[in-house]
């Protein structure tokens, strides 16, 4: 179903020069490499491969057929400073949505559906911003 | 006294009190009578030693979803299945033992708080530590601050682990065999329970040595303590009067068959992945039990979505290839004695990668935490209730062991409920580690909609249900003491009568109804001692 590499999968692993650092720190490192330290990114952190964020954008949009207009995505994204404390506010509020199984914010799923759309430029599409 | 029945040192026994297995179930209630006068008799089909004529007996078909071999999933000799049991243990929850109204067949006849007394005593008996599995662990482990989880979703509970892992024959063989009233009875397999025309009552047992001797065993109480395939098996094949078998009218002895199923049941992406492992994964105090913290449904979670109570644990694995990856197919290859393949490529990524296993080791030994010595991954494994099914059971089977008993089938089945409920809990701890910053979670393909079971799924080496405790004969083998309704003096212990088997292992709770069994039979002891007592007369006292 899901094929590697397009779900993230590679993101799973503690490197070897994090382990032998042993700590907070250099996780952190790692996350900042890797863009999971940067929680303004969204699930585009989480997914720093756009094609893993294009392969979930595209799941849900498969799933949600009547999500697929990047005007409409865009309309019901929070603006950029404000993603965040959307994305906390979603998951407290049960708006998630299961993608490839991934669980994830109703907003992350949209972003990565603008994603899909927009071929990974998602400053292109209309309200990003 | 110690006996060995190949030897023919006895053909017949007489006791108040007879035991049949020589397991958790058994040997703690046999334990429970040292020092008193009740005479016991404790039979055991093995010997002292693992010995594979006697494992043989133990030999069966599996016919439904598949299973650890039959002869391989449990131990046949002095001590039981605790000769190879992990030592992980937790109580049973309040909820396990209520009845769930989407739960069918769910409601024990007694609760959590009946049992408590007999879990307690049940702590040191098993090697563990205090009584306390809630979040209270968290402060005897100094762990500060663990993450705020929504309370009404998930709970945690912990695991703890005997420590050294008690293995019941070998600590209490010398307990037992030198007690003035306790006759340990060594390879002596029951090949029927003999009942009265009426099935009301138990006159005698026959036993049988695979060397050919043979004899009977006579007492007032028996107690049937084999495990859950072997239980439902002496029942059904004990048919001479009642051709169902033995406590079998309602056409219950087998059925409900449960296990725990386990398998993989979510990968994490985790933005702080060191604070998670030092959090969740096992602790190593060094002055008691380890422990290992549990994610488990909240019962309004449990209510609300119509589920069952499982479990979430946090695993790590190395990467493939690595040395610690090498260290530990050494290590599991060890432990089951199992022949090591390519030896020289394992020791040179073990060499390659020392400097990383030795920050693992360092984190084990000196820091008591789990170690992490290589690149690898974080995931949930599942342990989950399953739900009571009738069709998932145990049968006799054509074919017959050494002793001309029929060996048994187990048809084990699962049911929908089951993986819904693994997947409902692994996808509510995904929304919480986004709530909380955690990082995501990504359920495994298994716990998709329609998806089928993995085929690498496993259980626990949990046998449960087969011969199960309700109030009402209908719905019930045995009553709320453990007694075969329709038998007066015929008891079942161990977790054949565990109704409902929620996500915890057995053992403990084994050990602890054992112990409320015991109570329960001193009481009928005294009491029928009394009526035999002349007025003005001493009650009599029995010799071995």
């Amino acid at each position: 179903m899901t094929q590697p590499g397009e779900n993230g999968g590679a993101m799973l692993s503690i490197h070897r020069r994090h382990l032998l650092a042993g700590g907070l720190s250099s996780a952190l490192l790692l996350l900042s490499r890797t863009g999971l330290g940067a929680p303004e990114n969204g699930l585009l952190a989480l997914f720093p491969d756009p094609a893993a964020a294009r392969a979930i954008g595209k799941a849900f949009l498969r799933d949600h057929p009547g999500e697929a207009d990047a005007a409409h995505l865009a309309a019901h994204l929070p603006r950029r400073h404000r993603l965040q404390k959307t994305i906390s506010a979603d998951f407290a509020a049960g708006r998630t949505v299961m993608v490839e199984g991934w669980v994830l914010s109703r907003t992350e799923a949209r972003l990565c559906a603008l994603v899909a759309l927009t071929g990974g430029q998602p400053e292109m599409a209309p309200h990003a911003g | 006294m110690l006996v060995d029945f190949r030897k023919n040192e006895a053909r017949n026994f007489d006791a108040d009190l007879c035991i049949i297995g020589a397991g958790a179930a058994g040997i703690t209630l046999a334990r429970a009578f040292l020092g008193t006068s009740t005479r016991v008799c404790l039979l055991e089909s093995g010997g002292l030693e693992y010995d594979d004529d006697v494992q043989e007996l133990y030999e069966g078909e599996n016919i439904g979803r598949p299973y650890f071999e039959l002869d391989a999933t449990r131990l046949r000799y002095f001590g039981g299945s605790t000769n190879h049991w992990a030592g992980r243990s937790t109580p049973l929850d309040d909820i396990d033992f209520q009845h769930r109204p989407w739960v069918p067949h769910s409601g024990w006849p007694l609760t959590r708080a009946d049992l408590d007394p007999y879990y307690k005593k049940a702590q040191p008996i098993c090697n563990l530590g205090p009584y306390v599995y809630d979040e209270r662990v968290w402060q005897s482990l100094d762990v500060k601050a663990p993450y705020p989880f929504d309370a009404d979703k998930l709970r945690v509970q912990f695991w703890q682990f005997s420590k050294p892992v008690v293995r019941f024959g070998e600590a209490f063989h010398d307990v037992l065999t030198q007690a003035d009233n306790i006759t340990v009875v060594l390879h002596a397999n029951v090949t029927n329970i003999g009942i009265n025309q009426a099935g009301s009552k138990v006159e005698r047992l026959d036993i049988a040595s695979l060397t050919g001797h043979t004899g009977v065993v006579r007492a007032r109480y028996f107690v049937l303590a084999c495990g859950g395939l072997e239980n439902p098996r002496l029942l059904l094949v004990s048919n001479n009067v009642e051709p169902a078998g033995v406590g079998n009218r309602h056409d219950l002895v087998g059925r409900f068959f449960m296990e725990h199923p386990k398998g993989r049941a979510g990968d994490i992406v985790a933005l702080d992945p060191y604070r998670l492992l030092d959090i969740y994964r096992k602790h190593f105090p060094p002055d008691s039990a380890p422990y290992w913290a549990a994610f488990h449904p909240g019962a309004a979670l449990q209510r609300d979505q119509a589920i069952l109570n499982s479990s979430l644990a946090l695993y790590y694995a190395p990467e493939p290839g690595s040395g610690a990856a090498a260290l530990l197919e050494i290590r599991n290859a060890h432990r089951k004695g199992r022949e090591i393949h390519d030896w020289g490529s394992k020791i040179w990524r073990v060499l390659k990668d020392l400097d990383v296993i030795a920050a693992g080791l360092y984190r084990r030994q000196v820091e008591g935490k789990a170690p992490i010595a290589s690149p690898g991954v974080l995931y949930f494994r599942a342990r989950g209730e399953q739900a009571p099914n009738r069709q998932s059971r145990v049968t006799l089977s054509g074919e017959r062991d050494a002793l001309g008993l029929n060996r048994i089938a187990l048809d084990w089945r699962l049911s929908d409920i089951d993986k819904r409920s693994i997947a409902v809990l692994t996808r509510t701890l995904g929304e919480e580690f986004g709530r909380l910053g955690l990082g995501r979670i990504r359920l495994a393909d298994w716990l998709a909609d329609g998806a089928a079971w993995p085929d690498d799924l496993v259980g626990g080496n949990h046998h449960m249900g087969t011969t199960r405790m309700a109030e009402n004969p209908k719905q019930g083998v045995v009553n709320g003491d453990g007694r075969v309704h329709e038998n007066d003096n015929l008891y079942i212990a161990g977790s054949s009568v565990f109704p409902t088997g929620g996500w915890a292992p057995p053992t403990l709770t084994i050990v602890a109804l054992a112990l409320r069994l015991a109570d329960h039979l001193k009481a009928r002891l005294a009491q029928s001692e009394l009526a035999l007592t002349p007025p003005g007369r001493a009650p009599r006292r029995e010799s071995v």
